[in-house]
């Protein structure tokens, strides 16, 4: 039954109407493209750039376009937030060659550090040494040249492929990312059934900018036959191969120089579930990678619980990555980093309130995986539902460190600052299932409770209660009249 | 052929000289994009209106639409999100697919339709029920990213933050969604 069934019937006349309409145009061009021999039309183009294509490879000559621009979204250049800096000096190709399923120029991969103690790792097409991009699938004008990358550019979307180096300044990180371009260049096409209307660097140089006008533009959705899944990472020294199964057959592949590198690039399929979205961790995860192998002989067999690390990581037990050694934790106690935190109440100009919080710092933190995490619990919302804000910013001691909530409903509102560190390795069920089910919290820095003056507001369980952000999000969100 | 078996591709071709097939491609994402957009304005004519435009927009775009994926729902809530984007931005819904298609009746909504919109709003699902054990800002970038299919830097855009940050949101969240099927019995 349709809910709107007005809708429906304007819809269904306004198609009929367009039926109608449509039938002497097709007749009209079937009758041009006879009068123009528009059927071959395609011969010719096919046959002219086959020629071309002979010519160019005849000639062994590698052509270079421009170099790929950097990203809109500054990558790699905030020495002090997010992600951190490029580390000069750091940038090393990994001596690393995989074939692309269609042929041409092979898949690489590249590492780097950052400012803010990470690694990170980049994959792209391997041409002379460099990692490129290539002009097809709408990228670079469809050029058919190649364009070097820098770390700035983003390449296929290199942005969350870094993890903390091991106190050896190694990195250890596992990927997977599926419908990737072929092209190694994101942000001119996208994944079948998902055309879009906008291109990427609109929608993100228009972020900053909403007085920018809204320019509409159409994108195509990838091919599918230029889209592939990428399976990569580092392992370490002490990795010698991996076992993986594709297409009911099992392969072993020898892991790269001492960094332990693996790539493996394969077609997407239509209806694969593995649509963008990366996954990674110590091992890799959700890929067709199914066991490590070891130089000391010890092989992990990945599980489904593989993701969780430590004890979780392998069949048998084992802690991974073999060879990983933690980073120095910051090991802050408790005593160390307790500080009192300000709460002040903020009525807003609609009466209603918003709560201000704040503490002075007493370490300094310089770690894209270290911070302040402040929680706020609102009463009669689920635990689940608390409100946050953590800082992706070095920090001073003594440096203030503020937010400020949404605003609120009556009632006592209850929270806690707490300081996060380096994802450890877990030992334990009970951590794995605190740390994923309730975030994990951290070290505790200070609390706060604050009364929000009005009525208390009763609970409605028949309705979701939504969290203090998400009424944030609707009034952003909500049409004004 | 049965629209009832078509695929969507399927459907919006043969839109073009059957409007039964259009009927059936709207039958098939009708309640869907009402609550989409019914959970995001809190107003069941705005959310009428909104779905008129989104389909409308799909029928006068469904001659271009190709793909090799059997499902549009990627294609149909882009064009949604699109709309309500452009809503929010100019303050009032548009009405411009729809004048294109020679659509210029407004909506009128009967109390019995009013409350057929604002129950797909409350039907929440076990993809919601799942989401809604996530902490907000994981939550909110995983319902974008996989929910909406929305793109990275879209979701970034919106919500001031680096694309970066979304993706760890999203990866970490799906981390989490997972422990918590794992945990499950």
């Amino acid at each position: 039954m349709t809910l709107l069934p007005q809708v429906r019937n304007q819809l269904h006349e306004a198609a009929a109407r367009r039926a109608r309409r449509r039938l002497p145009r097709v007749a009209a061009l079937a009758d041009w493209r006879r009068r123009r021999g528009w059927h071959r039309t395609p011969l010719i183009a096919i046959a002219v750039g086959l020629g071309l294509a002979g010519v160019a490879l005849a000639s062994g000559v590698i052509r270079f376009g421009a170099p790929a621009p950097k990203a809109p979204v500054q990558l790699f250049t905030a020495p002090r937030t997010g992600d951190g800096a490029l580390t000069p000096g750091t940038v090393r190709m990994l001596p690393i060659s995989t074939p692309d399923p269609a042929g041409g120029a092979p898949w690489g991969m590249r590492e780097f550090a950052t400012s803010r103690g990470l690694g990170c790792i980049e994959v792209a097409r391997l041409v002379a040494g460099k990692l490129v991009a290539v002009g097809q699938d709408y990228a670079f004008g469809d050029d058919g040249l190649y364009h070097e990358l820098s770390v700035s550019s983003g390449g296929a979307g290199s942005a969350d492929w870094c993890s903390t180096l091991d106190r050896y300044h190694r990195l250890y990180i596992n990927q997977t990312w599926g419908e990737q371009p072929a092209s190694a260049w994101q942000s001119r096409c996208y994944a079948p059934g998902s055309p879009g209307t906008h291109t990427t660097d609109e929608l993100t140089m228009r972020a900053g900018r909403p007085e920018l006008p809204a320019r509409q533009i159409s994108l195509p959705p990838c091919p599918l036959k230029d889209e592939r899944n990428l399976y990569f990472g580092l392992l370490g020294p002490d990795a010698k191969s991996i076992t993986y199964v594709l297409s009911g057959q099992r392969h072993t592949l020898a892991t790269s120089g001492p960094e332990g590198a693996y790539l493996i690039v394969t077609r997407s399929t239509i209806g694969q579930l593995l649509t963008g979205v990366g996954a990674g961790g110590v091992v890799p995860v959700d890929g067709p990678i199914r066991e490590i192998h070891y130089r000391d002989g010890a092989t992990c067999h990945l599980t489904r619980r593989s993701w969780i690390g430590g004890a979780y990581a392998c069949t048998p037990s084992m802690q991974v990555p073999v060879g990983y050694v933690a980073p120095q934790a910051l090991s802050y106690t408790h005593p160390q980093v307790e500080t009192p935190v300000d709460a002040k109440l903020i009525r807003t100009r609609h009466g209603r309130y918003e709560l201000r919080l704040a503490i002075s710092s007493r370490v300094a933190l310089a770690n894209a995986e270290s911070g302040y995490d402040f929680a706020w619990y609102v009463p009669g919302a689920r635990f689940e539902n608390h409100g946050g804000y953590r800082t992706e910013s070095d920090i001073a001691v003594g440096q203030r460190v503020s937010t400020t909530t949404c605003p609120l409903p009556p009632g006592t509102i209850h929270g806690t600052v707490s300081l996060y560190e380096p994802d450890e390795v877990f030992k334990h069920k009970s951590e794995v299932v605190y740390a994923y089910k309730y975030e994990k919290t951290g070290i505790l820095v200070g609390s706060f409770s604050v009364r929000v003056p009005g009525a208390a507001r009763t609970p409605r369980p028949e309705r979701e209660t939504p969290s203090p952000l998400a009424s944030c999000s609707a009034r952003v969100l909500r049409p004004s009249s | 052929m049965s629209f009832l078996e078509a695929s969507d591709d399927e459907l919006l071709a043969a839109s073009r000289r059957d409007p039964d097939a259009f009927a059936a491609f709207y039958d098939r994402y009708e309640r869907s994009v009402v609550g989409y957009f019914a959970r995001r304005t809190d107003d069941p004519e705005v959310a009428a209106d909104l779905t008129a435009e989104v389909f409308a927009a799909a029928l006068g775009a469904s001659h271009r639409y190709r793909s090799e994926n059997p499902s549009a729902a990627g294609w149909l809530f882009t064009i949604a999100h699109n709309k309500l984007l452009k809503s929010l931005r100019h303050g009032r819904v548009e009405a411009d697919a729809r004048r294109r298609l020679g659509i210029r009746e407004p909506i009128e909504l009967a109390a019995e339709e009013l409350e057929q919109v604002e129950s797909a709003a409350s039907s929440s699902g076990w993809v919601t029920e799942l989401l809604e054990r996530l902490p907000p800002l994981q939550r909110d970038a995983i319902r974008a990213r996989i929910v909406d299919e929305r793109s990275y830097p879209d979701i970034a855009g919106e919500l001031q933050t680096s694309e970066l940050v979304v993706r760890q949101r999203v990866s970490r969240g799906l981390s989490k969604l997972r422990a918590e099927l794992e945990e499950q019995p």
